[in-house]
């Protein structure tokens, strides 16, 4: 009888399933992962000691680089830990505004969830067609802040700008004709909230799609049905978050339990799921991209009907509008402090956390009154879940850890930081 | 802060006697600081008695309290020479006699290092945030709570990593986030932000080769510090951290 | 956790239930292929008929035109109306930048009396720009703008992407200095973007 020995393998860290830089060391019984020991880091850039290097506005930039596929939630606990500690609340525009880029940012990470898991365990389509309906929610980023993912879009007080009024409109090109141009531009013709709510409307129907190809799919069942299974103690003893804790069964989300921006106003639901194992989970994500997809839409309906300000009027906070600092000597003083040195937080320690989409994402900023803060930790969901991957993937075979890395939903620019 | 949470609190405090020191917040967030001796007792505790059932560790900061309240540049009276934007090498502030040096808050009675938990209870829907410091000395040490909660794994492999801080009990203290063979714990304040050394591939020598850092630190903005009357002044008080 | 618990091989099993409905195995890869086969068939017919039919751009050959209009793209350096930069050296451009890559010389010119300070040398590190818009949120003076363009100079080394002064003037040379600002919080007033 042949001895039977255990194969140390390595997987990744230029995996295309590993989701960017996980490098796992597996420890393998035939083709069962006996061990498994994440190594991270190699995306590491230390963007916590960075922004203790900078002023506190220079570093929001920098959180959309942390968990790169939900950017304005990172921005939005960020900001958040800056408005608790100053003592400032948002407008309530500003609120309804971030509540819905929230939103769009959910259905953002969820689709791309959605493609690049299901190309990881044999989907290939969904990677398209996922990515067909984020173009227009890209799009969406591009026209009210400038850049399709790194937005610097929250400020503390507010955002940056309001809503435009146009959107940017395709161009007649030798491969498009005017017909299709004309088509394509229908739902571009009017503000951005009028394109907003055209998606809303056709999204519902991609959704099904999905689920058409991928819910029953005997496939998909078998690679996703009884892996990867946390029960609710073990999850929450794991410090999960996020779909993945309520695809355990918790019912936990921020949202509802400790609502902020405009969360206590608009109406949802809250998926939960029942065994804990990766088919929960993305049944869990999958609902989600519908109940974002109504919150949008009141929020779309809200903000039609209620324009105002969308940053505090704090001249110690936020700079002056352009032209008042073109013909105001005082607003001009306030112009150069601002961008120079910005401004002085009190000193005190607030931790505030937002339900990105990956779970729960947390700023705890530690001031000491300067102008800098003096620590800033962030809580990454990916996190914790990263870490219990050994725990969930031992016993199971090594494709299993694709599909529990896939649903896991990691993305290594939060883990690493 | 709500009665239910100053009830919560007074319950905290009395249940745990002298271990625990409550810390006034800002923000409505409950704070306290538990003795490092006592810190595995006071978490199993709140993990299990049913009055307070924190069931999750959301997270586990290292901080490093050696520049807590000094700044840069002096705000108090002026200078007859400006803030050389981009060109200043080091702002240490030795190096230059008109930066403001003391530290305003004074000092931690030697401590330097803590670790911050931030402890969350679904079942009550309440936050708690727990502050240990580090027994003095090198390296700085800690309990570890792993067993308390399995989440404590990795953050607190993190600390180790960042700060320094041991934790005693951890199965598996290894360095998470820096690079293989890494000198050092770059989160401290005394380790430069440009590192020491950087990395570059020699097509020469055939590998990847270590080197002195070559970038030039620039320091753009000064840290500063101003008393800002706008912030009530009885929460300015600088007890709170402690 | 303290301990490694010995390994006990699971059994593994997650072959899910399926009614007869599933069994039959057509139904189900037809309700899969209506999907994507409609999707496949449609492009197929646009493409039989000289049409495009997928959203991709064929990159080389077709270039978005649908960027927003305040796009963070490549940044530009006004013109005074005589060509010379509107940039007056005030470096806040450069104390704002998140990333550090703005470097600014200011010199004096003595034979402009209106405008004496002006930069003998202004870079920008495109190998460390972040396209956060803090500069042009910051210049008092509209002399730096991010316009809507691909800005895609990539390079094999990165000392080759420093842009000096001279291309940033005149890649697309910009004057107009009435220009609406990018306003903080709300739409300048009387400006089309």
């Amino acid at each position: 009888m042949a001895e039977i020995r255990s194969y140390t393998m390595n997987f990744g860290p230029q995996h295309p399933a590993a989701h960017g830089v996980l490098r796992l060391v597996l420890e393998m019984d035939g083709e069962v992962v006996q061990k498994a020991d994440p190594h991270v880091g190699l995306l590491h850039r230390a963007t916590e000691k960075l922004a203790e290097s900078k002023p506190y506005n220079q570093s929001i930039g920098y959180m959309d680089r942390l968990d790169y596929v939900s950017m304005m939630c990172n921005e939005h606990a960020y900001v958040r830990a800056i408005e608790k500690l100053v003592g400032i609340e948002a407008p309530l525009r500003a609120q309804y505004i971030r509540t819905m880029f929230d939103e769009i940012t959910r259905i953002l990470n969820h689709l791309m969830w959605l493609g690049a898991h299901g190309l990881d365990i044999g989907a290939m389509t969904m990677f398209l067609y996922c990515f067909r309906e984020r173009e227009d929610l890209m799009d969406c980023y591009e026209a009210v802040s400038g850049t399709r993912m790194h937005a610097t879009y929250y400020r503390p007080g507010g955002v940056y700008r309001d809503l435009p009024d146009t959107m940017p409109k395709y161009a007649p090109s030798r491969f498009r004709g005017r017909k299709e141009i004309d088509r394509l531009n229908d739902a571009r013709s009017g503000s951005l909230l009028d394109f907003i709510e055209d998606f809303t409307k056709r999204f519902p129907a991609a959704v099904d799609e999905y689920e058409t190809l991928l819910t029953d799919n005997r496939i998909w069942k078998q690679r996703t049905v009884n892996i990867g299974v946390v029960t609710p103690e073990r999850a929450l003893n794991l410090g999960f978050t996020g779909p993945v804790l309520r695809g355990s069964g918790v019912e936990w989300d921020l949202r509802k339990k400790q609502p902020y921006a405009a969360y206590d106003r608009v109406d949802f639901d809250i998926p939960v799921g029942v065994n804990g194992d990766c088919y929960d989970r993305y049944l869990v994500r999958v609902e989600e991209l519908r109940q974002s997809n109504r919150i949008v839409k009141q929020c779309v309906d809200w903000l039609r009907a209620n324009p105002g300000p969308v940053m505090v009027d704090d001249r110690k906070l936020v700079a002056p509008r352009r032209e008042e600092m073109k013909g105001d000597m005082e607003s001009l003083i306030h112009h150069f402090k601002h961008f120079t040195e910005g401004y002085c937080v009190p000193a005190g320690e607030a931790y505030a956390a937002v339900e990105a989409p990956k779970g729960e994402f947390g700023i705890y900023l530690l001031s000491d009154g300067a102008n800098k803060p003096y620590r800033v930790k962030c809580r990454p969901p990916g996190f914790p879940h990263l870490a219990a991957l050994e725990e969930m993937t031992c016993g199971h075979m090594l494709a299993d850890v694709v599909a529990v890395i896939g649903t896991l939903d990691i993305v290594f620019g939060e883990i690493d930081r | 802060m709500s009665v239910a949470l100053e009830q919560h609190a007074e319950a905290l405090s009395a249940r745990f006697g002298d271990t625990v020191e409550r810390v006034p917040s800002r923000c409505s967030e409950l704070t306290f600081e538990v003795s490092s001796g006592a810190l595995r007792e006071v978490c199993a505790a709140l993990r299990d008695e049913p009055e307070w059932r924190y069931e999750q560790l959301v997270d586990v900061a290292g901080v490093d309290y050696l520049d807590y309240g000094r700044d840069e540049w002096n705000t108090e009276d002026a200078t007859s020479t400006g803030f050389s934007r981009g060109r200043s090498a080091s702002v240490r502030p030795e190096s230059y006699a008109h930066y403001g040096t003391e530290s305003r808050v004074g000092p931690r009675e030697g401590r330097r290092f803590a670790a911050v938990y931030h402890l969350l209870s679904v079942s009550g829907n309440r936050r708690l945030r727990l502050r240990a410091w580090c027994e003095p000395g090198e390296p700085p040490m800690l309990d570890s709570v792993v067993d308390v909660w399995s989440s404590a794994n990795w953050f607190e492999r993190e600390a180790f990593d960042l700060y320094g801080i041991v934790f005693r009990g951890h199965p598996d203290l290894r360095r998470l986030l820096t690079d293989y063979g890494f000198v050092g714990h770059p989160f401290r304040k005394d380790f430069p932000l440009i590192g020491n050394v950087e990395v570059r591939y020699d097509p020469a020598k055939g590998r990847v080769v270590y080197e002195p850092v070559s970038i030039e630190p620039r320091v753009l903005v000064p840290r500063v510090i101003r008393e800002d009357n706008r912030y009530a002044p009885e929460l300015k008080d600088p007890k709170r951290h402690g | 956790m303290s301990e490694r618990k010995p390994y006990v091989r699971r059994r593994y099993w997650n072959e899910p239930e399926m009614g007869w409905y599933e069994r039959s195995y057509f139904f189900e890869i037809w309700r899969g292929l209506k999907v994507t086969g409609g999707v496949f068939l449609a492009n197929l017919w646009k493409w039989m008929t000289g049409r495009k039919g997928a959203l991709t751009a064929y990159y080389p050959e077709e270039i978005r035109a649908d960027y927003a209009e305040n796009n963070r793209g490549r940044h530009v350096l006004t013109q005074r109306p005589d060509g010379r930069p509107q940039c007056v050296a005030c470096n806040m451009c450069a104390t704002v930048c998140p990333a550090r890559c703005i470097e600014i010389d200011a010199a004096f010119d003595p034979d402009d009396p209106a405008h004496p300070k002006y930069p003998s040398r202004f870079e920008i590190d495109y190998a460390r720009c972040v396209f956060c818009g803090f500069c042009v949120e910051a210049c008092p003076e509209d002399a730096i703008r991010m316009v809507k363009d691909t800005p895609g100079f990539p390079g094999f080394d990165r000392h080759r992407m420093w842009f000096g002064q001279e291309e940033l003037l005149n890649w697309r040379p910009q004057q107009d200095v009435a220009k609406p600002y990018p306003a903080a919080g709300r739409p300048a007033p009387g400006g089309t973007p």
